[in-house]
């Protein structure tokens, strides 16, 4: 057994067990808030939490997890910085 | 070679010290994230561009679709709780909540499909809806459909691997991958309900 699985046998079932009460108490958060940046906050705040605890990346070697965040997030972000521009300056100029 | 492929550690990639089954799902998992990430920022962008969006709390049952939400997470949290049975050798116990994470897997579906028939049966369609631009049920149908394939080709697999936990069969590192590919479902899904539902 690796490094990282002793690690993450070490987290116990209540950990997992916080980590969804966490993300069901984000859920009522988010749906009573209509401000969208909040909600934008409350999606980063899940997503880190099903990552780094339920996907275990919290206890994955770094190179795997840097891999991983890194590949998506700066696609993704790439992508949403584009488009975001292109709609915003294409159609909404007069 | 053969003293290499006689080391213990011989399915270990050095650089990320795991399995290379675990590398592939993660970098299957990466690939798919880019699918569902070029999906949304699309919308994204359509919302921006485009025509008026309908008022959300006019279209959806917010209620129902939370219990939706807490349906997946719930079922996220039992498959994580498999996997940590599976990794004590508790085959046993992880069959049993690989079965409840299929449980939820299938009320999550069954909702979607009740959400669909009801928004079908009030004259939503692929190119048509009753509440504004055409896009918004393109969208709809296209995203929530993706994801509720990936649900269900997920139910399949984790059915899979509960009948192979109850007979031994599984290891745990398959029920890792299985529970892997499940959060990934769910991770999805906070997008999803964020961006669709929620903003």
């Amino acid at each position: 057994m690796s490094e990282a699985a002793t690690a993450h046998g070490a987290i116990g079932y209540r950990g997992y067990w916080i980590a969804w009460v966490l993300l069901l108490l984000l859920t009522v958060a988010m749906v009573s808030i209509t401000n969208p940046t909040v909600i934008v906050a409350g999606i980063a705040i899940k997503a880190t939490i099903i990552s780094l605890w339920f996907m275990h990346l919290k206890f994955e070697r770094i190179s795997l997890a840097v891999v991983v965040i890194a590949c998506t997030m700066l696609t993704l972000g790439v992508l949403f910085a584009l488009l975001a521009w292109d709609a915003t300056v294409l159609f909404k100029t007069p | 070679m053969e003293a290499i492929l006689d080391r213990p550690d011989r399915h270990q990639a050095a650089l990320f010290d795991t399995s290379w089954q675990k590398l592939m799902m993660w970098i299957f998992i990466i690939g798919d994230a880019l699918l569902f990430g070029t999906f949304l920022p699309c919308y994204g962008w359509q919302r921006i561009a485009g025509e008026a969006w309908p008022d959300r709390t006019h279209v959806f049952h917010m209620n129902f679709i939370t219990a939706m939400t807490f349906t997946l997470i719930t079922s996220s949290a039992t498959m994580a709780t498999a996997v940590g049975a599976a990794r004590k050798g508790d085959l046993a116990n992880a069959g049993r909540f690989v079965w409840l994470t299929v449980l939820g897997g299938l009320v999550f579906l069954g909702c979607q499909a009740y959400e669909w028939a009801g928004l079908i049966h009030q004259g939503a369609r692929m190119n048509t809806n009753p509440w504004g631009p055409a896009a918004f049920s393109a969208y709809f149908f296209m995203i929530t459909g993706f994801h509720g394939t990936h649900v269900l080709i997920g139910v399949i697999i984790l059915a899979i691997t509960a009948i192979r936990s109850s007979m031994r069969k599984a290891t745990a590192e398959g029920v890792e991958l299985a529970g892997l590919y499940w959060h990934f479902v769910d991770l999805v899904w906070v997008f999803v309900f964020g961006c669709f539902y929620l903003i």
